[in-house]
Parts: structure tokens; sequence; C-alpha cells
């Protein structure tokens, strides 16, 4: 079920009033419930995978509860350990089985061994890579005695499969989540309104900006071959707001929804766009995922503090794992690589102290401008290994982003550029808000028309057959 | 709480009678009749006749053709266009292999109905698609997205054009278009006659009733499509054209496998070949008048 699709305008509300109505009466049946519906948003694109996601979160539920239990440290880590290789493994079976099976293959191949070896045929559960990560947090942060084992496994089952959160995040610390479903939730006005926002916000994020620029994306990079440098570039622009429309305003979405509940999830994304160099990039972009690769992989392996190659490897390790994460294809491995590339030097650059993000602030001077857009250059170059099928097509798509030849005017490709501008600005002039509304009319009705303005926009502009891309990782 | 849903009901309300009041208009300036000038003649149809026929070859042709044109909608379309003008004498419909098979009915069940919708949105009352199977959260969306945002004044959305086409060598998947105008699950797909065969007849009647000539018109295709076109749907073809030429219908179509045109796809004429073909259909058809 999509956030954007009818059903679940006539799912939502149904949960939400019967979520008030459970919250105010017992918390133990209005949680029994939440899982129930999340259950039911998942098993509706393939109940099948219900059993799994229920066998994992029994798992790290039985894990926690013993590892709570035990006093010798050897038990403990033996038991982490058994989270780590199931979810680990769950994952690597799904998503990477075949991806090592055709690399062995053609490795096999090159070096004259011809074998016969054909791949399974796997499907991929939704949102397996967000939830795995969620339970393994869990497990990992009752090792580390940061927070106490849920004894309710109703309460554990109904964190890990949180509908809004569950498919594409963002992935959820237990410290923050797993506590607000043991007391009632608390519902004001300001909090419903501010909720309605943000998902009217994620909605054109998503519908309006996302979905469009997919057309212009997709058209080249299909065609890259035949187009000018100027409409590759464009189309790498195109796609970084994709991804970018794609993924936040899912998040902005599930964070709306969240909040009508009464939860609070994490931030996701802080315009990551208006960083000034890739180390903020990434202070600013999936701050859940980041941030787990940096409490969970980065400092175990030691961080910063065994001198700066050591340094260097954990962040090209980091940076490669969670490359790999999203896909098991070269390009994403590539992706990560070249963002370990460009995020190194700061390592060597990096002063005492600077290391906190940064407001994006409204003066800006030019050099700063400067820095900006240098830094989403950047990035939308490393979005082509992101986006492209293979490392050729994406080397291919490169180069001819750099060629210089006669231009040819294809008015398809501006279309859309005014109305992605406007974002841009708005963006910008809205970037102290948590999420885009920050100017907003004091008026009542000038504030509803801007509202309905916005419906309108994401009815006219709505697919019916866009999903998420993050719901692929 | 209360204050939150009841303001959330309020503005439901005000999106609500927003969009309402657009449909009302919107459906309010549909319901008359469509006043063409300069119309004698009027080419209607799918893709094929939109790229085919160039209405600058005669005084008063007018090519309202559009891609993905089932006959239901060119059926409703012609209504509208008939019961308005008077002067229309003459109407040229597409009819090719493909307008037999159940291409359309498919259609209505993908995500290419979408543009079926969204053209024809001013015509296709849900009450249109009675007895038929459609995708209809497309259709509802296509409903709110042309008809409840804004009033389109003046807009015809259903009446397409000719549309200027380069040629082009022909590359690309043959298979996939035969594929998808005469196959499903690698088995024929079924004659069309509870959709378009249905409303072909209907066309027919409704020209009878005004008195209006009808010719149906096959576009030329390149002579590697043609060859790959079914058995079972040429011996169709003929037998439907045999019937209707027989109830005073006319029939045109260029020969097959004549490599005189240019062709912007396997099945589509470029503009260079409708500039070869619609005088070849003009002479045709001032030679029976």
């Amino acid at each position: 079920m999509l956030f954007q699709s009818f059903e679940f305008l006539i799912f939502f509300p149904i949960i939400f009033i019967l979520f008030w109505a459970l919250n105010s009466w017992n918390l133990r049946a209005r949680n029994l419930f939440l899982l129930a519906a999340s259950y039911f948003f998942y098993g509706y694109w393939d109940y099948r995978f219900l059993a799994l996601i229920l066998f994992s979160s029994l798992l790290d539920y039985t894990i926690g509860i013993s590892i709570g239990k035990t006093i010798k440290e050897g038990v403990k880590k033996r038991l982490l350990a058994l989270s780590v290789i199931f979810n680990i493994g769950i994952l690597a079976y799904c998503k990477y089985l075949n991806f090592f099976i055709e690399n062995f293959v053609t490795l096999l191949a090159d070096i004259g061994m011809d074998q016969d070896i054909s791949t399974l045929k796997i499907i991929l559960p939704v949102g397996i890579s967000f939830y795995t990560f969620q339970t393994l947090s869990y497990t990992i942060d009752v090792y580390r005695k940061n927070i106490e084992p849920e004894e309710n496994v109703i309460t554990f089952l109904t964190f890990v499969s949180f509908f809004p959160q569950l498919v594409a995040g963002p992935i959820e610390r237990a410290s923050n989540l797993l506590g607000q479903f043991c007391k009632k939730s608390e519902f004001t006005y300001e909090r419903g309104t501010e909720a309605l926002r943000q998902i009217l916000y994620g909605l054109f994020k998503k519908i309006v900006i996302a979905d469009q620029c997919a057309i212009y994306a997709n058209q080249a990079f299909a065609n890259h071959d035949n187009l000018s440098a100027l409409y590759l570039i464009l189309g790498a622009v195109f796609f970084a707001f994709q991804i970018y429309g794609d993924f936040s305003g899912y998040s902005d979405i599930a964070r709306g929804i969240s909040r009508l509940l009464g939860f609070d999830l994490m931030v996701n994304f802080k315009f990551p766009y208006f960083s000034k160099d890739i180390g903020e990039f990434w202070r600013r972009w999936h701050i859940s995922l980041s941030t787990w690769f940096r409490d969970y992989v980065y400092i175990p392996l030691g961080g910063s503090r065994g001198g700066q190659w050591k340094t260097i490897r954990n962040v090209l390790i980091i940076f490669i794992v969670s490359g790999f994460w999203h896909g098991a294809n070269w390009t994403f491995l590539a992706w990560g690589a070249i963002h370990a590339m460009l995020f190194i030097p700061s390592i060597f650059l990096r002063k005492k102290g600077k290391q906190s993000l940064p407001d994006v602030d409204n003066k800006v001077t030019l050099i700063d401008l400067g820095k900006i857009f240098y830094t989403f250059s950047l990035v939308c170059i490393t979005w082509v290994f992101f986006r492209a099928d293979s490392i050729s097509h994406a080397c291919s798509y490169i180069a001819g982003m750099f060629k210089v030849e006669s231009f040819q005017f294809n008015g398809f490709y501006f279309k859309f550029l005014p109305i992605l501008t406007l974002f841009v600005l708005w963006e910008w002039f809205n970037k102290h808000s948590e999420f885009g509304w920050y100017y907003l009319p004091k008026n009542k009705v000038a504030r509803w028309i801007v509202y309905l303005s916005v419906v309108c926009t994401i009815v006219y502009f709505r697919r019916d057959d866009n999903e998420f891309i993050y719901f692929q990782f | 709480m209360k204050e939150f849903i009841l303001s959330v009901f309020k503005f439901i309300l005000f999106v609500g009678l927003y969009l309402l009041t657009n449909m009302g208009v919107n459906t309010y300036l549909n319901t008359n009749s469509l006043k063409v000038n300069n119309c004698k003649i009027i080419v209607i149809g799918d893709s094929h006749l939109m790229t085919g026929v160039n209405p600058n070859f005669a005084d008063g042709l007018k090519n309202y053709a559009q891609s993905s044109e089932p006959y239901l909608a060119s059926y409703l379309k012609l209504q509208k266009l008939l019961s308005g003008n008077s002067e229309i004498s003459r109407v040229l419909l597409g009819f090719g292999y493909h307008n037999l098979s159940a291409y359309y009915d498919e259609k209505l069940l993908t995500n290419e109905s979408s543009a079926i919708f969204n053209n024809n949105i001013q015509l296709l009352s849900a009450n249109a698609f009675k007895g038929l199977d459609y995708d209809k959260e497309r259709y509802l969306n296509s409903y709110l997205k042309k008809q409840c945002i804004y009033p389109q004044w003046g807009k015809k959305l259903y009446l397409g054009e000719f549309k200027i086409t380069k040629s082009q060598k022909l590359k690309g998947d043959l298979n996939q278009t035969i594929f998808k105008h005469f196959y499903k699950d690698k088995s024929l797909l079924k004659f069309s006659d509870s959709f378009n065969l249905y409303y072909l007849e209907k066309i027919v009647n409704l020209c009878s009733e005004y008195n209006v000539k009808l010719t149906l018109v096959r576009t030329p295709t390149s002579s590697e499509y043609s060859r790959k076109v079914p058995r079972l749907y040429r011996d169709k073809y003929l037998e439907v054209c045999k019937a209707y030429i027989a109830q005073g219908v006319g029939v045109f179509h260029a020969r097959e496998n004549d490599d005189i045109f240019y062709y912007k796809d396997y099945t589509h004429l470029s503009t260079e070949g409708a500039d070869i073909f619609t005088p070849l259909l003009i002479n045709q058809i001032n030679s029976i008048e």
C-alpha cells in the first residue's frame, strides 16, 4: 500500500480514529491494534513475508531478553553474534546471493572455467534492509547496555513493524522509538496540523518533484548515447531531485503520519543539497542510515581514534558498505567508494570543533554559494553511478556530460525546470523549518488557499504507477 | 482532538467544494454539441490517422485523430461533432488490423489507459464503460486531474490534431509491436466484439443517421509489419470490410508491400509519408463523389 494511493486514503483515517479510541482506553489493546494494522499494511504487498518479519522480530526479542538476563560476557557475545549472523544472513540471502553467484560465475569464466550455475529466483521482501537494521541496532544497544531489553512482546513487535516507517525508514533506534510504545500518546491540535502540513509537503515532494523529475531522468539515462552534454547534465540534476524528492518525501510522510498517531520519528533529511562540502552533505542526507553506520560500524572499527590512516580505512569501509546496502550492484559500490574518496580530504582538513552540523545561513556569501554549487555538482556526478544500470553505463554517461559538441535544442528537458527552480527557491527560503513550511500566511483563509493549491498541484501531477525508489532497497 | 477533526472536516469540505465546482463547470461546458468552422471532412481515429493524414491537402479537411483512441471515444466525439456541424459531409475513420483485436480492451486495464482517459475524459462518463472492465483508479485519477482542478474554458481535450513526425530508418523490435497489437501471453488476442467492433457498428449507424458518408481508412504500414499480421486478422479485416461495403461504407487502404511511403516507425507514416498518402486518399474520395 503506497502512501499516495487511494487505498491508503481509506486505510489511514480508520486507523487514526480507532487508534485514538484505543489509546484512551487501554495501552496494550492500542499496541496490539497498531501491530495488526502494521502487519495488514505490510501484508498488503505480499503476505508471505509477514512470517519472515515476525520470525526476525521474535528472534531479536528473545535474544534481547536473554542478553539482559545473562551475566556471562561470553554468552552475551554469542547471543549478539547469533542476532548479527541471522539478520545479516537473511539480508545477504535475499539481497546479495544472486549478485555473488553471478560474479563468481563471471570470475570463473574469466579464468577459463565456464560453469553452468544458475541464479535463484529470490523475491526481495519490501523494507528488509530497513527493519533488519532496526532490529540489529536494538540487539546491539541491549548488548551495550544503552537500553533495557523490552519485556513486552507486543510492544517489541510493534516497534519493529510500525507501519509509517516499516518499508523505507527512517531506521529508528530503540532508544528513541521503543519507549514511545510504552506510554499513551498525547494529541494536541498544533501537533496534528503540523503533521498534516508535513504529510502534504512530503506528498508534494514525491508526486510533483520526484515523479516528474523521473520522467526526464529516465529519458536521459535511456538515451544517453544520443544526447548532448547539456541534456545529460540536466538528466543527472533531475535524478538528484528525483531521489531527494522521493526519499525525503517518504520520510516526511512517514514522520507526519507517526506524528498524527502521537509518535516522533527522527529527522532523516536536512536540506542536503545546500551543503557546502561532502561531509556536511552526509550529515544532512539519510541521517538515520549514516548515523547507524557511524554508531554500529565506524565507531566499533575505531572511528577516528587510531590516526589518519585508520580513519581513512574506516571511512572507506562504511561508505562502501553503505553503498552496498542500497543494492547488489557494482554501481552502488562505486557510488559509495566515490563518496568515500570525496569525503577523505575533509579528514585532513578538519578543524577541531567544526564537526557539528552548521546552520544553512540566510546570509550566504558568494563563496558559500560557490561551495554549495560545487558540492551539488559532485553529488550529481556520483548519482550517475547510483542510477546507471552498470559501471560502463555510468562511465559513458559521465563521459557524455563532458563532451564538447554542437548543441541541438531539445525543449523536452526544459519543460519542468521552472517548477524545479521554484521548488529549490522554496526550500531555500524555508530551510530554517524542520521541513518546507516556514513561511505561511497568518490569515486562515489565505493559508487554506495555499494548502488547496498544493493539493490541486498534487492531484494534477499524480501518476498511478510510481513506487518509492527506496522500497527496492 | 474534536477541534482538530472538525478543522480537517472543514478543510476537506473546502477542497471538495472547490473540486465539485470545477467539475460542474467542466461538465456544463461539455454538455452541448461542438461547433467547428469550415469543416466538411473530418478525420478521426488513433495515432495512425493522426500522423498519416495531412489536413493541408484539402479545404475543409480537419484531422481530429488522437493517439490511443478507441472507437468508444471516436463515437462520442463524432456524436458531438455531427450534432453541431451540419456541413460535415464525410468522416474518415481509421480502421487497421489492430482495431479488430482486443488491443484496446486490454489497454483499458493497463497503465496505457491513462492516455485514453486523459485525452477523452470530457467525453467518457463512468456510464460509458458500462459492462466493460477498466482501470477505475486510473479513470478516477484522470477525472480529478482533468475535470476538477480548473475550468477548461474552450479546451477540448478530445480533439486531436495532425502530428508532424520525421521519417526514420525502421529499427527497434517489430515483434514487440506485433505482440502488442495481436497477442496476449503468447496466444492470439480475441476480436474486440464487445468494445471496438461494437462501437464501430455504432459509428456506422451514427453516420447513416446524420446522412454522412463514412470511409474506413487503413494507413500504410511497413511491409515487414504487414507480413507479420496474423492470418486470422487479415481474414477478419476483409470480412468486416466486405460487410460494410455492402452497407455503403467506403473503404480505402494503400496497396500492401508498396514501398513508396516514408515511416516514423513500422506502423506509422511520417509527415513525408502522409504527404504522399493524403493526396491518394483525397483523390479516391473525389473520384467516388
